[in-house]
């Protein structure tokens, strides 16, 4: 056991943190914004690693013009889903109704869509693996220890993509406009807010952060159309543990349970999701709400 | 497997009446199961000593983990229970005492018993299994109709409305939901005990999560505000039409699925409830022609 190797686990760790992070912004985006849980999260990781697979490998584009395209198909896709589905169940529900109704009804059809849309994928593309070469092949080497390009690549472009959204939720008009809705959707209304729109537009930009994360996962683990719903479980796991409403929960959780993840499997095996899902529930004992989010109701 | 998934799917029902949804079952299902599995097998004990061990079992499991997340809220409940049906699966599967991802098999069946006027009745055909499960189902469905029209189903009528106005009115919320779903998952491992002995092997495949989803597609289908009635009606269609019209297993989960979307998103009652609904119009629609005449 030598230090190189508990740095290399900790920056293994530290990049699936970030992965976990941009998920959990996600989830907590749609979920603070509409009120929906959307257990069909995972799909739209899976459905944004497998069209940068198919515009960057297949279709052989230039890695931004692939990116960007990757980020309009995933708004149009989560656009078309919120239009058939969620629509419905928001319309369902006055703007003042508790949050645990609409998030009970949206749990159980977010689950159906789960199943459909993973279906969709393992038709689609089929149950084989897929790779991607690398776009950052390099390794940085400082003094023995060596660090994989696209590991880091993955921690950087997640901080600059919180940097963006706060930046987003502070700065622009859009996002202030969501933060009002999260507030108070009922007053947002009355002081002129389009809810529906803000609705739609925050749910595209959950999965847009979903799509990303699957973006960046797909050159470090070969794309399988099962690995939707393996990481919604932890990414739901992250956002228990970090608190349902506070994104700066999310960080800490999301840093916590990806190292815990990387040095857990490496030193006892796949047992240490059970001692993972033991320790969030030792921890739920003493917060209920998470690290710093309250119990809903 | 109609009556198993009958019965898991009232329990799922028992657990939304108090505004809570579970996807643990296939976790206390599991638990029933491995349980009543390793008695008999270990430690040698028959199956009528197992089963109700079992049921004890996934309550004791049941209790000591809705305490903890019963309390944390019902969207957190929702999740965790979720998740804690994955780490069963996985438990079972990488501890080798537990069977590991081979599992049991040979699980002995019950011993013959003898009941008066019918004589010895003995378990090595499915017909009397038939019976027994549906003896089970029906001491269910009898327990939980008494649950519910006592002094306990009406706490969880009122929790249902509005859980500050139930707490107001002097009933304890949170240990009510906490019986419920501990009555709730020992059903689950009851059913999860008779399952393993019918079918006389218990591997960890299949405990998925998928199982807890598909008891949800039952409930709803049968409609969630019919307690004992909707899941036995969602159970008894989705699991013999899809057997009648022979739908293919890769597109099976996609008809479940969006099955499960238009239900919850357009019809909330499932089908009792719209049938209820279509029958409440008709009779207006009389009523109107008559009063016009």
């Amino acid at each position: 056991m030598d230090g190189t190797l508990l740095f290399q686990l900790f920056v293994n760790g530290l990049s699936i943190g970030a992965i976990y992070i941009l998920l959990v912004f996600g989830l907590q985006l749609i979920i603070r914004t509409t009120g929906i849980v959307n257990f069909a999260h995972g799909e739209m990781y899976v459905f944004g690693a497998y069209t940068f697979w198919f515009t960057y490998s297949v279709l052989d584009l230039h890695l931004g013009f692939a990116v960007i395209l990757t980020v309009i198909v995933m708004a149009i896709i989560s656009g078309v889903v919120y239009r058939a589905v969620f629509h419905y169940v928001q319309a369902r529900f006055k703007a003042d109704t508790p949050l645990s109704d609409k998030a009970l009804m949206s749990a159980m059809a977010s689950i159906g869509l789960m199943m459909v849309l993973s279906r969709i994928i393992v038709l689609y593309f089929g149950t084989d693996q897929k790779g991607i070469p690398s776009f950052l092949p390099q390794v940085f080497v400082f003094s023995g220890i060596r660090l994989p390009a696209e590991r880091l690549s993955i921690i950087l472009i997640a901080v600059l993509i919180a940097g963006i959204l706060s930046f987003f939720f502070f700065g622009t008009k859009l996002g202030k406009a969501m933060r009002a809705v999260s507030t108070d959707s009922l007053a947002s209304k009355l002081m002129g807010i389009n809810s529906d729109r803000i609705f739609i537009a925050s749910f595209a930009l959950g999965s847009i952060l979903a799509g990303v994360a699957g973006l960046l996962i797909a050159p470090v683990f070969a794309l399988d159309p099962a690995m939707g719903t393996e990481i919604i479980f932890m990414a739901m796991l992250v956002m228990v543990f970090g608190g349902i409403n506070s994104y700066k929960g999310a960080v800490y959780a999301g840093i916590t349970v990806g190292l815990a993840e990387s040095f857990g499997y490496y030193f006892i095996g796949i047992i240490s999701h059970v001692l993972l899902f033991v320790m969030v529930m030792v921890f739920l004992i003493f917060r209920p709400g998470g690290f710093f989010g309250e119990a809903l109701e | 497997m109609t009556y198993v998934a009958a019965g898991l799917g009232m329990s799922f029902n028992m657990v939304y009446s108090t505004r809570l949804i579970t996807l643990g079952a296939a976790a206390f299902y599991a638990i029933g199961a491995y349980s009543s599995t390793l008695l008999t097998i270990k430690l040698n004990l028959s199956f009528w000593l197992a089963l109700p061990l079992a049921t004890v079992i996934a309550g004791i499991v049941a209790f000591v983990v809705g305490v903890i997340i019963i309390r944390t809220g019902t969207l957190t409940f929702v999740i965790m229970t979720l998740l804690f049906c994955l780490i069963i699966y996985q438990l079972v599967g990488s501890i080798s005492w537990l069977g590991g991802w081979g599992g049991f098999i040979n699980i002995p069946r019950p011993n013959p018993i003898s009941i008066p006027y019918i004589g010895e009745i003995s378990f090595q055909s499915r017909v009397p299994f038939y019976y027994l499960g549906l003896c089970l189902i029906l001491l269910v469905a009898l327990i939980y109709q008494s649950l519910y029209s006592s002094r306990i189903g009406r706490a969880w009528k009122a929790i249902k409305q509005s859980e500050r106005v139930a707490a107001s009115m002097g009933i304890n919320v949170f240990w009510y939901k906490t019986l419920c779903f501990v009555v709730a998952s020992s059903a689950s491992g009851a059913l999860g005990s008779f399952y393993a002995h019918y079918y006389q092997i218990v591997i960890p495949d299949m405990f998925t999560g998928f199982i807890s989803i598909y008891i949800q597609i039952y409930s709803a289908l049968g409609g969630l505000e019919y307690y004992i009635l909707g899941p036995a009606v969602g159970a008894a269609i989705m699991i013999f039409v899809p057997e009648l019209l022979n739908i293919a297993q890769d597109i099976q989960p996609i008809i479940f699925g969006s099955m499960l979307v238009i239900i919850i998103v357009f019809f909330p009652g499932g089908i009792i409830g719209s049938l209820k609904k279509l029958n409440q119009k008709k009779n207006r629609k009389k009523n109107e022609i008559r009063r016009k005449c």
